[in-house]
């Protein structure tokens, strides 16, 4: 029983990490450039897909794909940003989030079109294909890395923010834009740093999930809803929340499938549902004026 | 007689015609047309109930399909019992529609625009899921099929059976032309003064005496409603519905739809849905990836043309006051 | 005392901040009150206190001797209360006559009906027309209210207040941002509103023409608290409130000498700027010069634009004409980071440290960005002129009291190794012993080589450190010469720096 509880914990876990990674994206882009990005989940989408690109062009190298899937994210995300977000910003919220709608739409079929409707796979790199017995149960090496680089990003990211200047500029930026230009800070250019890592952040989700998650062009919209329900969670541009908003789905699913299957779907929405009536600006989240 | 005053006359009479042109159709046309006509006529209802909410007040849902699937899947299912006739299937479909609309409302005006935005389409794929996952009532991923139109009667005075798609299309057009006028008048009641006064500025409504939440509660259950309606009015007419009526692509059709004509005029929507049909009939003869074509669309529109093409015309044309968008100095 | 609305020990903090710090206030049916006071002393946020957009923290507030502590700005409304607000908010996108048929719906408990049509409503619109013949907007009433001019603006502003018949009228600044012909007008229609009408009026205002020539009552405030509560006749008489306006007496003996340094060449040189906050005109060709090494104060009380020059000069709020020229380069419209660049610090009046950088965070963010690299400013030489901060590197900035945040807000700037450093009332809210620190500090970082120019309410505290002033009245300056000469102009204190 307790077996049970523990390991289907750990498979929760490791699905969450997926989650955290495009919510903390999504949620650093929102607490910097004030901006709801809704194409983040197509750039989860765009860097397994071009992940998955890759490691079948480059003779199924895992590890290739991993590191330029994202990569050329990045620079999709850095294209957004300076040829189209900047453009939007001095304009009513609506328009910002109808723009990044409107790229929604545009990946999904460009994916299509590239790649076609189907559901594509790539196997699990020899290393960490395979099983460790886990309180007598197989549990697949592959969400072991999964949970240490998804637990790696937010040591990482929690360094990046704390202890480096880039950091120091960025959590300046997102508390007071003004007084950081008056300091000297390049807010334009520092907006599009942020973005450009949120989208790289969301892309490495995509590309590690490539060996464990069918790939298809609906990926995007699954991960963004679930995106929605963690930082609503959690409190939108909160990394804090992110995490635990992430931790907390990914657990109510590993254990909802188990107990009860039947309401598997409705248990993140109640949570939600719970979250804005209790605490209206999430876990961790400040009101907004 | 003033400038104004023929304006008005010149409406009304334009009005009038498209009104008898719709009721000549089935006369005329072969079914294509008919088809064409209706499907223009649900996505207009379907776009003004959206409007409701995006134009007038503000608030941008990605989440509408919610509601159209929801009244057309209660209708349908009202239908298949075969007791219930289809004036009043239509009837408790759209009302199912607006009770949903109150009780996912409730959590989403509470917040600023993003959270709702953000709210509308998480809630609007929470449908999604139920209908896709609730087989035994739905019908999963096959939805629902062989609907009938069933018939409309007094019983003992006249019984009208459906199935003929020239009677289901004078059915359809009556009451989709009766939901455009609903909204219409609302739009000029006294209340769409209020939800206008809400889009340029809630706070000083607030002051003005007047509970925005609760006034923004009510106005989302509305939009539910007609969205409901013009789902209900769906169902009978294709004979199915499909898990697709709740996904969020269908929640970007009235967005297109408002976008392309007009947000801020009340007949953007209207032209906006004969464009967006007509564009796609087009355009899915020579691609099937239409959506890409329809997101370069809005991102023009968003960049360049935030009036919409009713608001263009206005503003080029007629040289009228036309605002451009919500807060834009 | 029969009251229309009053205020008990009400209460309402901003994280440690003490903005409203327990007024007691009772306004009788009846005639106009104002409430003054200097920036940061509590008015806006007991406004909104009493009109519901804020809840307080502690005590009580009656309306008809009903409590109405937690009740929504709408319930307020209904039962009679209105306000107008300090910067413009009113519909800009509808009519002018749509913008009052608002709270007249509202009012008649009309604003719910969906099935009638807003155009048979005959009496709602004579009603709303009534209201703009009222503050003479009715010619304009078929434009967009965003069209209107600023003056305009303020007026239908008030219109929209008036419309629901309130009992007690609540006016935020009214003539904030107007041209002084818009204000004769808007000062004219108030007079005559209190004249006719049997509502109550209650004025939060900087302009003491405005004061003096509607109010029968003055209410001053001070750090959150009432300081005085009486005719106007006696508030101009208070000690207390001339100190309040024209700085402490805590600065001991006057100097007998301006810190005089060595002067050179003109650094900065602002030709006829103008700026706007949207439509409202703040700034009306206002000129002003600092030479090199010189210390220069801008003068004036609280609204007259002070800020708003230092954030034209910031690049913030960039001017929309004139020049603005340092060491003869051109920089009006450029950004900020780039005039920061160029060796311009501002130091804002609330300080804004960011609150979730530490001290150590918060003083080294210029040095990164900005690689002007003459090292004449390092974390040891803010520390030696601050040496309270010693003690608080690892402290994040929102647990820093308020006389921390300022030395903290002025090392920051000293970081980013300016010519030129702008200070925006560097001795707003601090007390007599930072105060004090802070006159030191200042005459060692002149000594260091930088130019100072500063925007303060505190006559006194300006005399201690500048070489010249500038008085700023309603957005232009009013007058211009050395600071010492100022100080013994008595005349021209009164006209614009006493109450």
């Amino acid at each position: 029983m307790v077996g049970t509880l523990v390991y289907q914990g750990l498979v929760g876990l490791s699905e969450a990490m997926y989650l955290w990674l495009v919510a903390a994206g999504l949620s650093l882009i929102f607490g910097v450039l004030r901006v709801l990005n809704f194409a983040h989940g197509s750039l989860y989408m765009l860097g397994a897909y071009l992940a998955f690109y890759f490691i079948r062009a480059l003779g199924g190298n895992f590890w290739v794909g991993l590191l330029l899937g994202p990569v050329v994210v990045a620079s999709v995300g850095w294209a957004l940003e300076f040829f189209f977000l900047r453009r939007v910003y001095q304009l009513d919220v609506a328009f910002q989030l109808l723009l990044t709608f409107a790229f929604v739409l545009i990946f999904d079929d460009l994916v299509k079109l590239v790649w076609g409707p189907l559901y594509q796979s790539v196997s699990t790199p020899p290393v960490l294909s395979g099983a460790v017995l886990f309180m007598g149960r197989p549990y697949p090496v592959y969400n072991l890395f999964i949970l240490t680089v998804g637990s790696l990003v937010g040591l990482g990211l929690w360094l990046l923010l704390e202890r480096t200047p880039w950091g120091t500029l960025v959590r300046a930026a997102a508390s007071d834009r003004e007084m950081a230009s008056a300091l000297g800070v390049r807010v334009p250019r520092l907006y599009t740093g942020v973005f450009i890592f949120g989208a790289w952040l969301a892309a490495l989700g995509g590309a590690l999930s490539v060996p464990v998650h069918t790939i298809s062009p609906g990926m995007g919209e699954s991960i963004i809803i679930e995106a929605f329900l963690v930082v609503v969670i959690g409190g939108l541009g909160s990394l804090k929340g992110a995490f635990l908003g992430a931790v907390l789905i990914g657990l109510l699913h590993a254990y909802g499938i188990m107990y009860l299957p039947m309401f598997e779907l409705a248990l993140a929405y109640i949570g939600m549902a719970i979250v804005l009536i209790i605490r209206p600006w999430g876990m961790f989240g400040v009101r907004e004026a | 007689m003033d400038a104004s005053a023929s304006g008005k006359l010149w409406l009304r009479v334009f009005v009038v015609g498209i009104v008898l042109v719709l009721l000549a159709v089935p006369q005329v046309a072969g079914r294509f047309w008919q088809y064409l006509t209706l499907n223009i006529l649900l996505l207009s209802l379907f776009s003004l109930s959206f409007n409701l909410l995006f134009g007038m007040t503000g608030l941008l849902s990605f989440g509408h399909a919610a509601f159209y699937a929801t009244g057309a899947y209660a209708t349908a299912l009202f239908l298949r019992t075969g007791m219930v006739p289809l004036l009043p299937s239509v009837i408790m479909g759209t009302v199912a529609a607006a009770l949903l609309a109150a009780l996912i409302g409730f959590f989403c005006v509470r917040h600023t625009h993003v959270y709702f935005a953000m709210l509308t389409l998480a809630f609007g794929m929470m449908v999604y899921a139920i209908v896709w996952k609730w087989t035994p009532v739905t019908g999963g991923d096959d939805g629902l099929v062989g609907i009938p139109r069933g018939s409309l009667s007094i019983p003992g005075l006249f019984t009208i059976q459906m199935g003929p798609l020239a009677h289901y299309y004078y059915f359809l057009t009556i009451l989709a032309l009766l939901g455009m006028y609903a909204l219409y008048r609302i739009s000029r009641s006294p209340f769409g003064l209020i939800l206008n006064g809400m889009r340029e500025n809630a706070g000083r409504v607030e002051f003005a005496g007047i509970s925005a939440r609760r006034y923004l509660w009510w106005t989302f259950t509305i939009a539910g409603l007609f969205a409901g309606l013009a789902g209900s009015l769906m169902a009978p007419l294709e004979s199915t519905v499909a898990p697709a009526s709740a996904h969020w692509a269908k929640s970007a059709e009235p967005v297109m739809a408002s976008l392309i004509g007009g947000p801020f005029v009340f007949a953007g929507p209207i032209v906006g849905s004969l464009i967006y049909i007509g564009l796609k009939e087009v355009i899915v003869r020579f691609t099937q990836y239409w959506l890409l074509i329809f997101g370069a669309v809005l991102l023009i529109l968003v960049l360049g043309f935030r009036g919409g093409v009713v608001g263009f015309l206005l503003r080029r044309v007629a040289r009228a006051n036309v605002p451009l968008s919500p807060a834009e100095e | 005392m029969e009251a229309l609305l009053r205020a008990e020990g009400v209460k309402k903090a901003f994280g440690k901040f003490m903005a409203v710090d327990g007024v007691d206030l009772i306004i009788p049916p009846g005639g106009v009150t104002a409430v003054i006071g200097p920036n940061g002393a509590g008015k806006t946020t007991l406004i909104n206190l009493l009109t519901g957009r804020l809840i307080p923290d502690g005590g009580r507030i009656t309306f008809h001797e009903q409590d109405i502590t937690t009740l929504s700005p709408s319930e307020r409304v209904r039962r009679g209360m209105g306000r107008s607000f300090q910067l413009v908010n009113i519909f800009s996108r509808l009519t002018v006559h749509e913008n009052v048929v608002i709270p007249v719906l509202a009012h008649r408990r009309l604003a719910g009906d969906m099935f009638r049509s807003l155009d048979g409503l005959s009496d709602v619109h004579a009603r709303a027309n009534a209201v703009l013949e009222q503050v003479g907007l009715l010619p304009r009433a078929h434009l967009l209210a965003g069209q209107l001019s600023h003056g305009d603006q303020r007026l239908l502003e008030i219109a929209l207040a008036l419309s629901t018949d309130p009992h007690l009228l609540i006016l935020d600044e009214p003539t904030a941002g107007m041209n002084p012909r818009e204000r004769v007008q808007v000062l004219e229609q108030i007079r005559r509103l209190a004249g006719e009408r049997e509502a109550t009026f209650l004025l939060v205002e900087h302009d003491m023409d405005v004061v003096f020539s509607l109010a029968q009552r003055i209410v001053v405030m001070h750090q959150g608290l009432v300081l005085a509560d009486g005719m106007p006749e006696a508030i101009q008489q208070d000690s207390q409130v001339r100190n309040v306006y024209l700085g402490e007496a805590v600065l001991g003996e006057a100097r007998t000498s301006t810190l005089a340094g060595p002067v050179s060449d003109v650094i900065l040189d602002v030709r006829q700027v103008n700026t706007y906050y949207g439509l409202s005109h703040v700034l009306h060709d206002v000129s002003l010069f600092v030479r090199r090494g010189e210390v220069v104060a801008i003068l004036g009380r609280n609204g007259v634009g002070k800020t708003t020059t230092l954030r034209s000069i910031m690049g913030l709020t960039p001017p929309k004409g004139g020049s603005i020229q340092l060491r003869g380069q051109e920089v009006a419209g450029r950004p900020a980071y780039a005039i920061a660049s160029l060796g311009v610090s501002y130091v804002p009046d609330d300080t804004r440290i960011f609150p979730d950088l530490t001290t150590l965070e918060n003083l080294r963010l210029p040095t990164q960005v900005l690689r002007r690299g003459n090292g004449r400013w390092n974390i040891e030489k803010v520390e030696a002129i601050f040496p309270p901060l010693r003690d608080l590197k690892h402290r994040k900035g929102r647990f820093l009291s308020g006389g921390e945040k300022k030395m903290l807000a002025i090392g920051r700037a000293l970081m980013a190794d300016p010519e030129v450093l702008l200070l925006d009332e560097p001795s707003e809210n601090l007390s007599p012993l930072i105060v004090r620190m802070l006159l030191d500090a200042l005459e060692r970082i002149r000594k260091g080589g930088v130019t100072i120019l500063l925007a303060d309410q505190n006559l006194k505290f300006a005399r201690e450190v500048a070489d010249r002033a500038y008085i700023l009245e309603k957005g232009a300056i009013a007058y211009e010469g050395a600071m010492a000469e100022l100080w013994r102009d008595e005349e021209v204190v009164k006209k614009y720096l006493a109450v």
